[in-house]
């Protein structure tokens, strides 16, 4: 790729087709760069005229480019990625264009084997970082502690053994919880033509207007509230053999509730948009979400990340954050307490689905949350899901 | 041409510091761009960053109006946009009744019987508005959708009337604390600025101007102090304006410079720690350690 030099007008035919590529390139990066953008990155350009300073076009394209605080978090390094790659170290090369199909969990894997052979580094996903041998240990010794694979195991693979049966359980699953939690109507009123109750006091107060001699009924309804639904989902080592039946879940859920979905083991990541696109491909990219499966579970911490930090979801009262987790986890047990704590000072609710047996024998943090979350469903299988959501309201 | 751009820079900031807003060079160039392109801003951040005050600086700067929406849960359009004098209208009618003319409903349904709300006032305004639509969060996401045509084409419409399109686009500053998340449509339709807390020096800076009597060195440390504070976990983090009271408050009680003993300042904590999960955080120890 050729980098830019300071001077974008120096470059011949540098606006439009460059810039075009820059979209691209942000669009794969997950920001919603559209044609108007580009436009309007050319008219900033026109605006700002010839010999403007890198920097400057940075800030001047950011306010364009992003629509969020991640975007806005993440701008700085995606645009010095794409005009100056030789200033970032590694040996990445950008090119901006789309990447080939290719088998995700196999490169993933394969990158997981050559980074175990590589002397004292961990299997990692992504950017996470890398921990030594010894952490490894300690956190297999961890997980046999509490995790829900080593204690609680399963004994099959769900992921395998989707049956027809299966798949319509699943839906009349997400079908229900769809029921029971959309347009449920709240003790709040609002206006509405269509209504059937007069609100009498609106009713009044519009006669005021008329002098006592004419009105204007003002009719009202129950106000319905849709719930904002977060599903939080542990994909860590000891959540390996639930970690897919959730994110199907996850993916059944999308369907039919407007969710967010989120899956963490020491870091986050948002795949809602996946689960929104429907082709064979993405499942196979869904899971393979899973086969970077990475020893420590931080759910304080991506927690904390994910509605404060980041703030990439909005608490408020119709906020409902489902958290699928065995509940093992590295942080220390408190912190699990302060930040939920945190979440339902906002008003929002907390609900936990967990994998193991009783939420009695499950760890130290799960206790001390006991109070703060409102309801927990058993979720080790399909059926027990179906009989655990029954309760949800 | 980049002279211009800089001199154009330059002149927001230094605008912005006549109104007593201190802006960053980014900040600048997000409202130049939003007076430029003649696009909505919206501006994030959390609680008393300066979201609102940047909207009031940008109107003392341009002089402009200052219209300001604040948005509430059940806000409509005959709140935000229009409405018609009803009143007037019958009473148009009856004095026409009283004088045996036939009224026209073309007549009244004209401008004279419409109540003008925030949105059509500064569509309307001669010389352009500054047009704060505040806290959209806080609004349904009808209204959002019925925002967009006002957003996009700076135009409104009135079913008795027809379109009525701005004179002069107003500058639009939309704020959100983000207690809701809002549309793609309407985040597509804006610039984005997220505000982040000023660091020690900026704040600083900011406290000298907002409370000139008190002493330089008290307000070092207090931007220090209120800088190290926002690290800790705390529920709610004080903003700007917190700080500013906590340091009105530490002149008012004759202090230059900030006491070892945490004593001393714990009754006027009440200016920065708004909760009472914070208030017990925050221990003689953990003030201790701030003050250290």
């Amino acid at each position: 790729m050729k980098t830019c030099s300071n001077d974008y007008s120096a470059e011949p035919g540098l606006p439009v087709g460059r810039v075009a590529e820059f979209c691209r390139y942000l669009r794969e990066n997950g920001l919603q760069t559209t044609t108007r953008d580009a436009e309007l990155f050319i008219e900033v350009l026109g605006l700002a005229g010839p010999g403007v300073g890198v920097a400057r076009v940075e800030q001047l394209w950011r306010p364009i480019a992003c629509r969020s605080l991640k975007d806005w978090k993440i701008w700085s390094e995606l645009f010095q990625l794409f005009w100056f790659p030789h200033k970032t170290k590694g040996s990445v090369k950008v090119t901006g264009s789309t990447r080939k199909s290719r088998d995700l969990r196999q490169m993933i894997e394969k990158s997981q084997s050559m980074a175990e052979s590589a002397a004292g580094t961990a299997p990692v996903v992504g950017d996470s970082p890398a921990i030594s041998d010894d952490q490894i240990e300690q956190q297999k010794k961890q997980k046999a502690a509490g995790g829900a694979s080593s204690v609680d195991p399963i004994g099959r693979d769900i992921e395998s053994q989707w049956m027809p049966s299966d798949l319509t359980l699943l839906e009349r699953i997400a079908r229900a919880v769809r029921q029971q939690l959309l347009n449920v109507p709240t003790r709040r009123w609002r206006l509405s033509d269509r209504g059937r109750t007069l609100d009498i006091r609106k009713t009044a107060q519009s006669m005021i207007r008329f002098a006592g001699d004419g009105l204007i009924p003002s009719w009202q309804v129950r106000r319905r509230e849709t719930p904002q639904i977060v599903m939080v989902i542990d994909v860590s080592r000891s959540m390996e053999s639930y970690a897919a039946f959730y994110l199907r879940l996850a993916r059944a859920f999308s369907r039919w509730l407007p969710v967010r979905v989120f899956v963490f083991h020491v870091r986050y990541s948002e795949i809602t948009e996946f689960l929104l696109r429907d082709n064979p491909k993405i499942q196979e990219k869904i899971d393979a979400v899973t086969a970077g499966f990475q020893g420590g579970t931080k759910i304080a911490w991506c927690i904390r990340q994910i509605c404060f930090e980041d703030n990439a979801i909005s608490l408020n009262r119709r906020t409902r954050v489902w958290v699928f987790s065995d509940g093992y986890d590295t942080d220390q047990p408190t912190d699990l307490r302060d930040v939920l704590r945190r979440v339902r000072g906002r008003g929002a609710t907390v609900e936990w689905f967990y994998p193991n047996k009783t939420v009695a024998g499950m760890s130290q943090c799960i206790q001390l949350i006991k109070p703060l979350v409102k309801n927990w469903y058993s979720a080790a299988n399909l059926t027990e899901l179906e009989s655990s959501v029954r309760g949800l309201n | 041409m980049v002279d211009q751009l800089k001199s154009a820079l330059e002149s927001i900031r230094t605008g912005l510091r006549q109104s007593e807003y201190l802006c960053d060079d980014q900040l600048a160039g997000s409202i130049h761009l939003a007076i430029s392109l003649g696009r909505p801003l919206l501006l994030e951040g959390d609680a008393g960053v300066g979201k609102t005050a940047l909207a009031k600086a940008v109107s003392e700067m341009l002089d402009r109006p200052l219209i300001r929406l604040q948005c509430f849960e059940g806000l409509d359009h005959h709140d935000a946009v229009y409405e018609w004098n009803y009143g007037r209208q019958l009473t148009e009618i009856r004095l026409a009744e009283a004088a045996a003319k036939r009224v026209e409903s073309a007549s009244i349904y004209s401008e004279e019987f419409l109540i003008k709300k925030p949105i059509l006032r500064a569509l309307q305004e001669p010389d352009g508005a500054v047009l704060l639509i505040d806290e959209i969060d806080r609004s349904d996401e009808a209204f959002e959708a019925y925002l967009l045509e006002a957003l996009s084409d700076y135009q409104v419409s009135i079913p008795e009337i027809g379109t009525v399109q701005s004179t002069t686009v107003p500058i639009v500053i939309l704020t959100s604390n983000g207690t809701r998340d809002l549309s793609d449509a309407l985040r597509r339709r804006c610039l984005y600025h997220y505000l982040e807390y000023p660091d020690v020096s900026r704040e600083a800076e900011i406290l000298r101007i907002k409370v000139p009597e008190a002493d330089l060195r008290l307000v070092e440390q207090s931007a220090q102090f209120v800088n190290t504070l926002r690290k800790e976990d705390l529920e709610k983090k004080p903003g700007i304006a917190e700080s500013i009271d906590w340091l009105r408050a530490l002149t008012l009680h004759g202090m230059h410079s900030l006491p070892d003993d945490p004593l001393l300042i714990k009754g006027s904590l009440s200016c920065l720690i708004k909760t009472a999960r914070d208030r017990t955080d925050v221990s003689e120890d953990v003030l201790q350690r701030l003050l250290g």
